[in-house]
């Protein structure tokens, strides 16, 4: 081993140990590790800032920036309390709608955004039913994660992939979410079953939640008409960008921006808004994973999963998943993902087109094993820190009874989807 | 030479309370419920920051009227709040309220003044904790009295008369 691997792979290794361990900012930490590839040789500065993917930071930029001037229009709070009103005489109906809301907004916004104004909504309904959150809570945190596996622009890790891997917004939407509608749906199934003993709540306090006033929400309708045509167009274009031979990120901006002008927006006051550390923590991420390509550390870790493997695709794709559910569990599946995207890209290329299925297993894996503890998506840690301040703690061990039960279960029939679509 | 504004910076907090007609605080206990809270502000409208004490009267927290009526409604028309919520610090707030049961729930840190405090500490007290009074404390914290931000108005207009402030029209005025 040369004094060149030895540092890439020490710089790397320190690096993942810091972003693990919480004690330094993520951002910082991951700028730092890949500022430290270029500082110490292992790669020189060109280098580094060509394997930092524009389109993957564009197309996060442009959702968030969407997603803030949307969020302004108040659309998501109305929903979600129209959905609490239509289902507040039951308390089953009420964690079905929440769940259903959580997972679809989850597919468009990001996973964060989606909880914080879910959540709320979630505790008051709780509150106003005298019934304990935790059912609520842990469904909520569940779909999150389900929900944002279904689409490109749901989760960070499939951001990265279908970047890395030339799969669109169709290709997701086609492979992942019928998945994620089969997990769904059997988990709102068992959830009955489940949280049996928490679903009771007093009929007479449901009287509360049915003088809530959606309208109320919106706090300006000019903004929401012109924000959802946008939106839609938007949409539209994620499902038409293969065709309009666009990538996604161009469709991101192309409505982040179209929505400011057509809104009249400040743009100084919506770029404020964009999460600039998740930006740079992505930058930080691609000049790592640069230093490790270049001393060749993929190669190797290519060539030991094939060793394990034997080269079989079936198996590769197994051992993605669980691998990918397992780090991602107790690992932030962002920077897992971008490690792993050159390592899938080398064994999809052993395989040709029927490799893609290496991309569904990395996506999810590293999407869904974040269900398994209460610390395995930044969703999750929201989600409990909000419980926790109403008065109800979810506890690490209560939650991994949930969390690692559905995980365990979501992953059993996952492997028997990529064996009965892709591998039969 | 004793300007106004020297004697208004100066002036102790207990001297206050003989120039205006002082106001009974109001005092609670961390375990009492919002309700009691709010119909113990009502039979004292004038006070507007409870002090919450304990079992030696020994000051331990406070709550302004205006908080706790953001978390009695907040339960009432939630509505007004959902809306406002835009990132994870205000969710965790919304959260608070939503679960605030009683006093020890929704009360902040003990801000108070003592009474040889000079006027310009008790306004800033005032200004930093962002109350319209504070609880008058003696020596072993326990609650005395209350001051109001009305009274330091009270011991201004007092010691400047009309001078304190040019006025429209008046000479020195600059359009």
């Amino acid at each position: 081993m040369t004094p060149v691997v030895a540092i890439g792979i020490a710089v790397f290794v320190v690096t993942y140990a810091v972003i693990a361990s919480e004690k330094v900012d993520k951002t910082v930490a991951a700028v730092s590790g890949g500022l430290a590839m270029v500082l110490l040789g292992v790669i020189d500065q060109e280098e580094a800032f060509a394997h930092i993917d524009l389109n993957v930071i564009f197309l996060l930029a442009g959702m968030m920036i969407l997603a803030d001037i949307v969020r302004r229009t108040g659309i998501f709070g109305w929903m979600a309390v129209r959905s609490a009103r239509l289902a507040a005489a039951d308390p089953y109906r009420v964690l079905v709608v929440m769940t259903l809301a959580t997972a679809i907004l989850s597919a468009f916004l990001d996973n964060v955004t989606t909880v914080v104004l879910i959540g709320p909504v979630t505790l008051f309904l709780a509150a106003g039913l005298g019934m304990s959150p935790l059912p609520l809570i842990i469904s909520q945190i569940l779909a999150s994660n389900i929900g944002g596996a279904a689409t490109l622009i749901g989760d960070p890790p499939n951001i990265l992939i279908g970047s890395a891997a030339d799969l669109d917004f169709n290709a997701f939407l086609a492979n992942m979410a019928p998945l994620m509608v089969i997990l769904l749906a059997l988990y709102l199934v068992a959830a009955r079953w489940i949280f049996r003993s928490y679903l009771v709540v007093d009929k007479e306090r449901v009287r509360a939640l049915l003088a809530l006033d959606e309208r109320r929400m919106i706090e300006d309708p000019s903004l929401l008409r012109r924000s959802l045509v946008v939106l839609a167009l938007t949409l539209a274009g994620f499902v038409l960008h293969g065709v309009l031979q666009l990538e996604a990120a161009t469709v991101a901006m192309t409505g982040a921006f179209g929505l400011m002008l057509v809104t009249r927006q400040d743009p100084r006051q919506v770029l404020r808004e964009v999460e600039w550390p998740t930006l740079f923590f992505f930058i930080g991420l691609f000049m790592l994973v640069a230093g490790i390509i270049e001393i060749g550390l993929i190669d190797a870790a290519a060539e030991l999963v094939t060793a394990i493997t034997g080269g079989a695709l079936a198996g590769t794709a197994y051992l993605l998943l669980w691998v990918s559910a397992f780090a991602s569990a107790v690992i932030d599946n962002i920077p897992y993902a971008a490690t792993m995207t050159p390592l899938v890209a080398q064994l999809t290329a052993e395989h040709g087109p029927s490799g893609d299925v290496l991309w569904w297993a990395l996506a999810i894996g590293a999407d869904l094993g974040g269900n398994a503890t209460i610390i395995g998506a930044s969703a999750n840690v929201v989600l409990a820190a909000l419980s926790d301040r109403e008065g109800h703690r979810i506890t690490f061990g209560t939650y991994l009874r949930y969390g690692l039960t559905v995980t365990l279960a979501t992953m059993v029939i996952s492997t028997i989807y990529l064996w009965l679509r892709y591998l039969n | 030479m004793e300007t106004p504004e020297g004697i208004t910076q100066a002036t102790p907090v207990e001297e206050v309370a003989r120039l205006v007609r002082g106001t009974e605080p109001i005092l609670a206990r961390a375990g009492d419920s919002l309700r009691d809270l709010a119909e113990a502000a009502i039979a004292n409208p004038a006070c507007r920051t409870i002090a919450i004490v304990d079992d030696e009267l020994r000051l331990i927290g406070v709550v302004s009227v205006v908080e706790l009526l953001n978390d009695i409604f907040v339960k009432v028309v939630p509505e007004e709040f959902l809306g406002e919520i835009a990132d994870v610090p205000a969710a965790l707030r919304y959260a608070e309220k939503i679960g605030a049961r009683v006093a020890a729930d929704v009360m902040a840190a003990p801000h108070a003044v003592h009474p040889q405090d000079a006027v310009r500490d008790a306004f800033r007290e005032l200004h930093e904790s962002g109350l319209d009074g504070l609880p008058l404390i003696d020596a072993d914290r326990r609650v005395i009295g209350y001051l109001d931000q009305l009274e330091l108005l009270v011991l201004w207009t007092g010691a400047t008369g009309r001078a304190g402030l040019v006025e429209p029209g008046q000479e020195g005025w600059r359009e």
